[in-house]
């Protein structure tokens, strides 16, 4: 049994200004696992690319959600803050993946300035 | 009116003599004096309209020089009136017919073909140690007319937009006289993107791959793809036959280190690519298992696999097309090709013949899922696939090369002999102030520049010491003061007139007005009234005078 993403990972907005200030982000994507019989818990982490600054409103570099996800898709969305200068990132990646190591998608956020 | 009526005698007095032996004499000495450079005059000249013509030479070759007819070469319509004339080109010729107006600007006019969408033009002063032979061909390797400093002097440059029938028409700055000038074109038109953009998204695919590290993407990524980009679209400007170069201010323009435009299209690009990967890693974990499973049913006997099943199903493990193909191909993802219609209706019909509760119901249902899980993977990669081939698309729009054609012809500012005694002698008259004498003088005289003047050409746009610094030699009306015992220099047969010789330097303030000093040259009877001799002697004058139009001073006298 298998979780896959069936869209793109889309951010919005998609681009921001740096540096973040508790900027505040949604990420959505449709998830669906068709081989399960029933929906059920899954493990969900977002996280962001180790080579910049920037952090989730927690400080921590993922958070993780749980979502009851079965063979009917189901939108899935984080609503997140995130703060940071951006270093020398022109675009950061977010990354959501099935823990423990199961990666689902990826999406950029486009830095100005 | 008595001083109006003194000054036309004069003048009348004057010309009558000039016409027989002080003029011829006096421009002779001059021109002698100073030298002037009148073998040259009769290089470059031109007059019948040359034929407009087609785009300039392309291939890099140096045309023959091609003789020009003979000009008519006057002051009046090339200079005096400045913009009132434009110097035609013809890029059949590489020597321009006209001789070029000095001291003004003017327009350089002609024709190219419809093609040219932009004419550049850069105008190099070619002095005497200048090779011109070299000279042209340097320029000729250019691209823009620049490259790394030909040999001669650059004096203007200038760029225009043809007319939607090839006319155009290009300004050139006011240009020294007596020099030859190279006159390098370049003829700027748009390369179709059909001829590189095969090329481009081979480039594009191969240097996609740097931008995913699998963090972010940087502004040294950035950089550096758009920068190895830049590169290879420069390659392939360079290797068309005939030269083609990146657009000042495109996206790829090597001379700008970054383009704020590019990380937007770049990030377009990375995202699905990203994605792709990842979808396909899930797309063969999704076939192995399909393939697996059916190997499973089969081994197990409790599915009956018909031919009609066996055929369907065989499709299912149908390759993905690569990530490169979505930047290298022209067609969008095969989306009904990876929704395998006929392996769902086949296992959807085997799902209907089961018994329900069955063992065979249960396995096909599971091919059911598996195959569900296959197209649900194709479907997602081909959603990417498509993000990629529109991003890729609308970056390629940004790529462009401009074939440039460079074309050297030659012009000449130098002057036919006739025009040079006219552009280096000026004719004025005015009046003089001797210093110990009692009275002014009226005067006619010549003034003698270092070089040819234009006197269209404003002062102040062109008033250096050699355009304002002239020496007069003239000639006054009568001379007398009782006091000085002082007399003309020399009478004349009837007694009309007599004259004086006058000889300084003066400076014009204006266009045509002209302060100057010099010595008064008179008879000067001897003191002792039994003494009937007379010497030479000589006094200080100041003056004011206006220039004369000679070409209308002739038509009015005679």
């Amino acid at each position: 049994m298998a979780l896959r993403a069936i869209s793109a990972l889309t951010a919005d907005p998609d681009s921001a200004k740096k540096p973040l200030k508790n900027k505040s982000f949604t990420f959505s994507v449709q998830l669906v696992d068709v081989k399960a019989s029933d929906p059920k818990d899954r493990n969900l982490e977002w996280s962001l690319a180790a080579g910049n600054d920037l952090v989730f409103s927690a400080g921590g570099k993922t958070v993780t959600r749980t979502r009851k996800i079965g063979a009917t898709a189901v939108d899935v969305t984080l609503n997140e803050t995130i703060s940071g200068t951006g270093g020398d990132a022109a675009s950061f990646r977010v990354t959501l993946r099935e823990l423990p190591s199961n990666d689902l998608a990826v999406c950029f956020v486009k830095l100005e300035g | 009116m008595l001083w109006q009526w003194q000054l036309v005698s004069l003048v009348r007095g004057v010309f009558r003599r000039w016409s027989s032996r002080c003029a011829v004499l006096t421009l002779s000495v001059a021109i002698a004096l100073l030298g002037a450079p009148i073998v040259a005059a009769g290089a470059p000249q031109g007059g019948a309209a040359a034929p407009q013509d087609t785009a300039p030479a392309g291939d890099g070759a140096v045309p023959p020089l091609t003789g020009p007819q003979p000009q008519r070469d006057t002051l009046t319509a090339a200079d005096e009136a400045p913009g009132s004339r434009d110097v035609r080109v013809s890029f059949t010729q590489n020597f321009i017919s006209d001789r070029l107006p000095f001291d003004v600007p003017f327009n350089v006019t002609g024709s190219v073909v419809t093609s040219v969408k932009r004419l550049e033009l850069s105008v190099y002063q070619v002095r005497s140690n200048v090779d011109l032979a070299r000279l042209i061909s340097d320029l000729q390797r250019t691209v823009n007319c620049v490259g790394q400093q030909p040999q001669g002097r650059l004096v203007s440059q200038s760029a225009a937009t043809p007319s939607d029938t090839g006319a155009f028409s290009l300004f050139v700055n006011a240009l020294d006289p007596q020099y030859y000038y190279a006159f390098c074109f370049v003829g700027v038109s748009p390369v179709p993107g059909a001829d590189f953009n095969d090329d481009v998204r081979r480039i594009l695919a191969s240097l996609i791959p740097r931008l995913d590290n699998g963090g972010d993407i940087t502004n040294a990524m950035l950089a550096d793809v758009r920068s190895a980009m830049s590169g290879k679209i420069a390659e392939i400007g360079e290797g068309r036959p005939v030269r083609a170069t990146i657009p000042p201010g495109n996206l790829f323009d090597p001379a700008r280190p970054t383009d704020p435009r590019f990380g937007p299209l770049a990030t377009a690009l990375t995202d699905p690519f990203v994605n792709m990967e990842i979808q396909q890693r899930g797309h063969t974990n999704s076939v192995n298992e399909f393939v697996a499973d059916v190997a499973d049913a089969r081994s197990g006997g409790s599915v009956r696999f018909t031919s009609e099943l066996n055929a369907a199903l065989t499709g299912v493990n149908r390759t993905l097309p690569t990530r490169a193909s979505a930047v290298t191909g022209t067609a969008s993802f095969d989306s009904a090709g990876f929704r395998f219609e006929d392996a769902k209706a086949a296992l959807d019909n085997a799902v209907k013949a089961a018994a329900a509760g069955s063992e065979e119901l249960k396995v096909l249902n599971g091919l059911v899922n598996d195959l569900q899980e296959v197209i649900n993977a194709a479907q997602t990669y081909g959603l990417h696939y498509d993000r990629m081939h529109n991003a890729t698309a609308a970056l390629i729009n940004f790529v462009a090369l401009e074939a440039r054609v460079v074309t050297v012809t030659l012009g000449s500012s130098v002057l036919s002999a006739d025009l040079a005694r006219s552009a280096y002698v000026s004719m004025d008259a005015g009046i003089a102030y001797p210093w110990r004498l009692e009275s002014m003088v009226f005067y006619a005289g010549t003034n003698i520049y270092f070089r040819p003047i234009n006197k269209a050409a404003p002062l102040r746009y062109k008033g250096t010491f050699l355009h304002r610094f002239a020496l007069t030699v003239g000639i006054t009306t009568t001379v007398k003061d009782d006091s000085r015992r002082a007399q003309d220099l020399r009478n004349t047969e009837d007694n009309d007139t007599s004259n004086s010789l006058l000889l300084g330097a003066g400076i014009r303030v204006t266009p045509s007005l002209r302060v100057g000093g010099g010595v008064l040259v008179f008879k000067e009877s001897d003191a002792n009234p039994l003494i009937d001799q007379t010497s030479v002697a000589v006094t200080p004058y100041v003056s004011f005078t206006a220039d004369v139009d000679v070409a209308n001073l002739f038509r009015s006298l005679f």
